[in-house]
């Protein structure tokens, strides 16, 4: 079939304000939105620009808005996308973070909060010879957090982290729930006042958002819920 | 702009970070630059385990971890190395939990594991659970913790910096590499003492591959371009369960967990090849299996593939222990797995040969001994040789965190060692080369686009350099190179801006490209004989009289190779017929 | 880098506003309950109106409960509305001590989680510090305002009576 791609454009080194550009591009129901994208650069235009690199959802490069929703783009096919020959997809950055160039955002910002909640196993008491026991259960109420691969998808998909640049996010506060709840880790009287703080998690208002956008399908706010609740035992 | 460290690491996967990591610790001032973000590296992608003889689940020797491996080799690894790997690894492993990798576990709360191809007990009884691993996201969980440690130690990132260049002085010094900032199309010199290549695999230069897009071989290229030689090119690692037509990779885990393949008819075909050991032989002999079956008509549909099943597994374990492939499946097949057999079909996955290195990763120019001053290759990129002409499955990710830890040991060393020394002097305008070759790509206005060259060169290398190879197909993939060669000169970019051009670096890779993959080519000519994943139809037989050797490419950049040899180093165990 | 998580904690003030959600879901219901439905103490009327009635310019009548009980506290000449009804509740020696507690507890409840959650709307969108700071004590100033006024209200009710 036939589809009418739509593509966010901006290119700040022309001085032209971003548009939108329609490209007609050959796909099979099963094909990736990726592949899509792959077609336009590499045979339509060049100078389309977006990341990937895996193709099959692992590294976390091409987190898009795919028909208004944040998605990877290889991780969606075409045949959940559109009903039938001619019909529309439409691509355009992440929103809520600086726009590099198309498709292209400026992470620097979300990484950055990623390093402000001290993400890594904090534990100063000396490694025993072996590794540190952990059991089944513990291990279990962090695996859904470990599953995140950093796409930034669930902290552009928070209201509150359009209306307040500064707020932490999602994936950063799954990052610090990651490690508090790891059974190894004892650095919550470190981490917890970072997140608890007004750029933290009081900031999540269980919007949801994430949850749904998030690729990995990680029931962000579940955990983010659990680690307010640790941080209010903390205090009191 | 001049950036000055005592160590520059090019490359962010599993091989760098570890790298990085330990030689930050050993109190050296490290800088890592990526042409990725580190998180986006592909080891990432590694799903099913990493290999070391914990014996948390039954008994478990490191002797025989190292057994299996030579024997995986096909007797080509060099024991001495593959000693030092399988002895370091259950340590390596254990620090890694340490900087907390969420390895899953077993019910004593230890590091769970579990069988892999080529695994063994007792050499060679019977399958042996070895394969550490987190669910099948085990190199996801790696490459997350490592690079969290990094970032704790400060070592100092640059991301989405493209190295183009490898800097050394007159008389062979190593003394930095020049990059391009995809941000801003600056081109930068970074100043050091150290430089080392963790620039990852080539699966790319294969139209089916499990590997990412970036897995251009980037660092073997550059390399080999500097006089140096690349190591066994010719051993490509099939994997043999790749989604059809996709080649997304479906772990070995899977088969591990009890996954069976069967042909057209049915039949567990692998009972047949190799009745001990069955689907859990190592990759080579698993692919070339699932050729033999196809070409002898019994692919499924009259198709080039065959089927994974799995239904009988259950899919609790399908749903806990190999989750990703269950959702891979499902996204880019349609098919569950839970009730229906997943269409596979062998893809390009990894590169046993490479940048030739000792054992902690010191690059050798010729012979052992040999080193050159101030520069190192661990991972994928390198070979140590641990892997030999086949690797087996869980051993990279142990190559990649036992070898960049020695190098990260061993260059923290010496840049103490050399404290007081200078950095040795950059050549005269170090960014000329790189920046010529860029003008000379962006000034082009006539020519062919990036992508025909890549989709011919992918084709020749499927069609003739794959799982079966012989002198006609190869010296068919050496004209069609020499050709690609001249192509990959005159491509053309539509993108001129600086800005974020991607085009322009695929145009830079295509040139990298094709110089390995004549390596790959000119390499499997080279050896008359079959070994390993080298499978060549006219030489069939394993012929340790001539071939027990490695060897080493060089080249003029201009099409234009010589070969070297160098010796296997022999241990503990003398080559055998290997049977499974 | 800016620094991300540097002030005091804010998680007694989330704690609260989750205690306050919680307990003025009940203590609504009991607001409206009593104010409008239950027939001993509701200040609304018990009477329907047919749309002729209405027409007819009748106005709906107090339940007989309603009007005894006004009646016997303010004379058999007092008119009943609303307000009377409400004050016949806060003028009660034994009930007034139960009804004042429950409409002050309300009253904070209320306060605080209104401007609590006011306060959050205010700092996503004011993005400098001072401005925040401003925006916070202009709010809870006007909370406390508003509290005393309320607490005034409430002792008070019924004491004329
Ligand atoms: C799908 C899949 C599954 C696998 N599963 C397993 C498994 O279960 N067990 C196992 O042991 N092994 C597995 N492997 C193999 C293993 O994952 C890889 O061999 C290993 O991860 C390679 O790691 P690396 O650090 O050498 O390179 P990579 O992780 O590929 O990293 C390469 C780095 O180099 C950078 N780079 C490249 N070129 C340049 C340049 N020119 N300039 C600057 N930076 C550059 C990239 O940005 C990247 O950061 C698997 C591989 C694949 C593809
Ligand atoms: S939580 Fe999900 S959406 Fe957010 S960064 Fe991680 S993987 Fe992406
Ligand atoms: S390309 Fe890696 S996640 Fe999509």
């Amino acid at each position: 079939m036939k589809l009418n791609v739509k593509v966010r454009r901006y290119d700040p080194e022309s001085g032209k304000p971003p548009y939108w550009a329609t490209y007609e591009v050959p796909a099979e129901p099963m094909d990736s939105a990726l592949s899509l994208l792959l077609h336009i650069k590499w045979h339509l235009d060049g100078t389309l620009t977006f990341r990937k690199s895996c193709a099959h959802g692992i590294c976390g490069s091409d987190a898009m808005q795919i028909n208004g929703e944040n998605k990877l783009a290889c991780s969606v096919l075409v045949q959940d996308l559109v009903k039938g020959d001619g019909d529309t997809i439409s691509f355009a950055p992440l929103p809520g973070s600086p726009v590099i160039k198309d498709l292209v955002i400026d992470q620097t910002r979300f990484f950055e909060k990623y390093r402000a909640v001290m993400p890594w196993l904090i534990n100063d008491t000396p490694p025993p010879e072996r590794e540190r026991l952990q059991s089944p259960e513990e291990h279990a109420i962090i695996e859904d957090a470990t599953k995140c691969i950093m796409c930034g998808a669930c902290t552009h998909s928070c209201p509150s982290t359009w209306a307040d640049p500064d707020y932490l996010g999602p994936a950063a506060m799954l990052k610090a729930y990651r490690y508090t709840f790891d059974s190894r880790d004892a650095g919550s009287a470190q981490r917890l006042p970072i997140v608890d703080s007004k750029d933290g998690l009081w900031k999540c208002y269980t919007i949801f958002n994430c949850v749904q956008a998030c690729p990995k399908e990680i029931d962000i706010t579940r955990w983010l819920s659990a680690l307010k609740r640790k941080a209010v035992t903390a205090q009191y | 702009m001049t950036f000055s460290h005592d160590i520059v690491i090019v490359g962010a996967g599993g091989a760098g970070l570890m790298a990085a990591l330990y030689a930050r610790e050993g109190g050296a001032d490290v800088a890592v630059v990526s042409k990725l973000h580190p998180l986006r590296s592909h080891t990432g992608a590694a799903q099913g385990g990493i290999g070391a003889a914990l014996g948390n689940e039954e008994e478990d020797h490191w002797l025989w971890h190292a057994f299996d491996t030579v024997k995986g080799s096909d007797y080509i690894g060099d024991q001495d190395a593959i000693e030092i790997m399988c002895q370091d690894a259950p340590r390596t492993i254990v620090e890694l939990e340490h900087y907390g990798v969420p390895f899953s576990r077993n019910k004593q709360g230890k590091i769970s594991q579990r069988r892999f191809g080529g695994h063994t007990r007792n050499f060679g009884e019977a399958p042996v659970r070895r394969a550490c691993h987190a669910a099948d996201r085990t190199g996801h969980t790696i490459l997350h913790t490592l690079y969290d440690q990094c970032v704790k130690n400060h070592v100092r990132f640059y991301d989405e910096f493209q190295v183009l260049d490898l800097l050394m002085t007159p008389d062979g010094e190593t003394c930095g590499v020049v990059a391009y900032e995809i941000l801003t199309g600056e081109i930068h010199t970074f100043h050091a003492k150290i430089v080392c290549f963790a620039t990852g695999g080539y699966g790319r230069a294969f139209k089916t591959t499990s590997n990412a897009h970036a897995g251009t071989g980037d660092g073997m290229a550059i390399v080999l371009r500097k006089g140096l030689p690349l190591e066994d090119m010719e051993f490509v690692q099939f994997h043999p369960t790749g989604l059809y037509r996709l080649g997304i990779l479906i772990t070995e885990g899977a088969r591990g967990e009890g996954g069976i393949l069967r042909n057209n008819e049915g039949e567990r075909f692998m009972e047949r090849y190799a009745p001990t050991v069955k689907d859990l032989a190592p990759r080579d002999l698993v692919s070339q299996c699932i050729y033999k079956e196809i070409r002898e008509g019994r692919g499924i549909n009259g198709k080039e593939y065959v089927h994974l099943d799995m239904t009988h597994v259950g899919e609790d374990v399908l749903l806990h222990k190999l989750p990703e492939i269950t959702v891979f499946s499902r996204t880019y097949m349609g098919i569950d797995p839970v009730k229906q057999p997943i269409p596979v079909a062998p893809t390009c996955h990894y590169a046993m040969g490479g940048i030739p290195t000792d054992h902690d990763g010191r690059v050798e120019r010729a012979q052992r001994g040999s080193t050159v001053p101030g520069l190192y290759a661990v991972g994928e990129c390198a070979c140590v040789s641990v892997h030999g002409a086949n690797r087996l499955g869980t051993n990279s990710l142990v190559d990649l965190v036992v070898f960049g830890r020695r190098a990260g040991i061993r260059m923290a060393q010496e840049i103490q060692d050399r404290r007081n020394e200078p950095k040795p002097l950059l050549p005269d305008d170090p960014q000329k080369p790189t920046r010529d070759l860029l003008d000379a790509i962006l000034s082009r206005t006539e020519g062919e686009p990036v992508v025909a060259v890549r989709t011919d060169l992918q084709q020749t290398m499927m069609d003739n350099v794959s799982v079966f190879r012989n002198e006609e197909t190869l010296t068919q993939a050496l004209a069609d190179l020499k050709a690609l060669r001249e192509r990959a000169r005159r491509v053309v970019v539509r993108d001129k801006g600086k800005r974020f051009n991607t085009e322009l670096m695929d145009a830079v890779e295509i040139g990298f490209m094709v110089d390995y993959a004549e390596a790959i080519a000119a390499g499997a000519k080279y050896r008359t004989e079959s070994r390993g994943a080298h499978s060549r139809e006219d030489y069939p037989q394993r012929d340790d009289e001539h071939w027990l050797k490695h060897t080493l490419f060089y080249s003029d950049g201009q099409g234009g190779y010589e070969f070297g040899d160098k010796k296997v180093i022999i241990t503990r165990f003398q080559p055998k017929e290997r049977k499974y | 880098m800016r620094t991300y998580g540097t002030n005091r904690s804010n998680a007694l003030n989330w704690f609260l506003h989750r205690i306050t959600g919680t307990f003025l879901i009940f203590l609504l219901i009991t607001h409206f309950w009593v104010q409008h439905y239950d027939a001993q103490t509701a200040t609304v009327v018990a009477q329907t109106l047919s749309s002729e009635q209405i027409e007819q310019g009748v106005l709906p009548e107090y339940s007989s409960e309603a009007r005894a009980a006004v009646k016997a506290k303010f004379g058999p000449d007092a008119t009943v509305t609303p307000y009377d009804v409400v004050m016949l509740r806060l003028a009660d020696p034994v009930y007034a001590v139960l009804w004042k507690g429950f409409n002050i507890l309300f009253l904070i409840f209320a306060l605080h989680h209104g401007f609590y959650g006011l306060n959050n709307i205010l700092s996503d969108y004011i993005r400098n510090d001072m401005g925040r700071l401003v925006a916070r004590v202009l709010s809870w100033s006007l909370a406390l305002v508003l509290l005393v006024v309320g607490l005034y209200a409430v002792i008070t009710a019924g004491w004329t009576y």
